[in-house]
């Protein structure tokens, strides 16, 4: 990033940052997982610096962006959401409905998408996604809690997203 | 925009509350295309400027978030949030892939697997009931110091189609008031056939016309369809010289609906016409006339033929005299 790139990009988060988290929270109301979103944004601003310096309209930009990030992150969570509960669920029916290998198709039910977090995700991996899922816990929230860099929280997220994607090419092949 | 365009096209919204410019910021969130951009960006500037004044809700501290941003995420190799993910296991995601690249970049298409009419359309009505309100909040005193309907909808329009819109305020005053003659006993019952229709219609208030040209019958109608948003009542009427029009009184169940509709034009200009506080708009369309009016709620009048202006200006200060 060059020292013009820079200026621009403080000048634009100057002027975005309180608009992105109002457009942000009527969606997501949680502080910390707004204001994550909300500075992912404007890393997604870094990486494309010279498309939204271009941009005509940068702020309409980064609202789209913000826009795209929310409904992805709504989409992972209600995804995950159900079998992550089940997990703790000690009602019998959570693995019951599954077949020999039904696990590999998508049901109605959600106990095939919670076995593959209990049999393909260590515990810890499984605490991590937990939180951002059930709990609503920023990432940077988790950096701090597990003592590690908001980098290695990504990259921790990023091998859990893998490993369940690859149980379900019918999500990966419409990412 | 300039700022002052904003100011100028959006102001209606600063009437509105909070909660409700959430709404349509949610709305926008939810649908698959999003709505107008500019307007979006305004209605964000009006709700931080009210977290900025302490009205509501909370203003961060950007320059703390900005500290935070460099020291944690500025150096990340991949975003937390990756927005290249879509599902089909919930209602929220049905139909649309995500993707990061916003309107004008070359680097990541954003595409849609399936159109979600439902929240687009929801969008379309909360932008425009909230800019109805608005304007009713913002306008209304200006609109009867010049005896206007204040409920009439205004318009615009291009070389080729006219579209009611959300009234802005500002009013064009042309138009005259003309008393009418007595009512002939064919047009009376002209005027009754067409009154039961919007009857069935469900329309209480008396909009059919009292006067019709010398010999005038009804040659087609009065015929009431209902398509599922909207009830609609048409009469066909030719007259001794064989020119005929149309006559039709759309009734929508959404006050937004009359905006969402267009009437095809030709080039040549519009003119706003006021018949018993109704501000008509006549126009031409390949030789033929229009004219149209609604009430900025639900209703829209539409008369259309081969007639000449006065003859529509009489049948125009006829209705609901």
């Amino acid at each position: 990033v060059t020292f013009q790139q820079k200026k621009f990009l403080e000048e634009l988060y100057q002027e975005n940052f309180n608009r992105i988290m109002v457009y942000i929270q009527v969606r997501v109301k949680e502080v910390e997982t707004a204001k994550d979103i909300a500075q992912d944004t404007f890393y997604e601003a870094v990486r494309q610096i010279e498309t939204v310096m271009s941009h005509e309209k940068p702020a309409a930009w980064l609202t789209q962006v913000a826009r795209n990030k929310v409904c992805a992150y709504m989409r992972f969570c209600q995804r995950w959401l159900r079998p992550l509960l089940s997990l703790d669920s000690e009602l019998p029916e959570a693995f019951s409905a599954v077949e020999e290998d039904g696990y590999r198709k998508i049901d109605n039910g959600y106990s095939d998408l919670a076995k593959i977090i209990q049999e393909n995700l260590t515990e810890q991996e499984r605490y991590l996604l937990k939180q951002i899922v059930v709990n609503r816990v920023g990432y940077l929230r988790m950096a701090k809690e597990l003592n590690i860099s908001l980098s290695m929280v990504e990259k921790r997220m990023a091998k859990i997203r893998a490993t369940l994607l690859s149980y379900y090419p019918e999500f990966k092949k419409i990412n | 925009m300039d700022q002052n365009d904003g100011q100028k096209k959006y102001g209606y919204l600063n009437q509105l509350s909070t909660t409700y410019l959430e709404g349509i910021l949610r709305a926008d969130i939810e649908s698959s295309e999003g709505g107008d951009e500019d307007m979006i960006l305004y209605i964000l500037e009006v709700i931080e400027q009210r977290k900025k004044n302490n009205q509501t809700g909370v203003f961060y501290d950007v320059d703390e978030a900005w500290e935070e941003f460099q020291d944690h995420y500025i150096g990340l190799e991949a975003p937390l949030y990756p927005a290249a993910i879509s599902g089909s296991d919930s209602e929220f995601d049905q139909g649309t892939v995500i993707s990061v690249s916003p309107p004008g970049s070359t680097e990541v298409k954003h595409r849609q697997s399936a159109p979600r009419r439902t929240s687009r359309t929801f969008l379309k009505r909360l932008i425009l009931v909230a800019a109805t309100i608005g304007v009713l909040l913002a306008g209304m005193v200006t609109a009867q110091a010049v005896g206007m309907d204040v409920f009439g909808a205004l318009a615009k329009w291009t070389d080729e189609v006219f579209r009611f819109v959300l009234p802005t305020g500002e009013y064009d005053e042309q138009g005259t008031e003309l008393k009418q003659a007595a009512i002939t006993p064919d047009a009376q019952e002209l005027h009754d056939a067409l009154q039961s229709a919007l009857d069935e219609c469900g329309i209480t208030e008396d909009l059919a016309p009292t006067w019709f040209p010398e010999g005038c019958a009804m040659v087609d109608g009065p015929e009431v369809t209902e398509t599922g948003y909207m009830w609609k009542a048409f009469c066909k009427y030719l007259d001794y010289d064989e020119t005929s029009f149309v006559l039709t009184v759309q009734r929508y169940d959404e006050p937004a609906f009359p905006q969402l509709e267009s009437t095809e034009k030709d080039s040549s200009s519009v003119e706003p016409y006021i018949a018993n506080g109704r501000l008509f708009y006549i126009m031409s369309n390949n030789h033929l006339l229009n004219a149209v009016w609604s009430d900025g709620q639900s209703t829209v009048i539409t008369i259309a033929g081969d007639i000449s202006i006065e003859v529509l200006k009489n049948i125009l200060k006829s209705i609901g005299e």
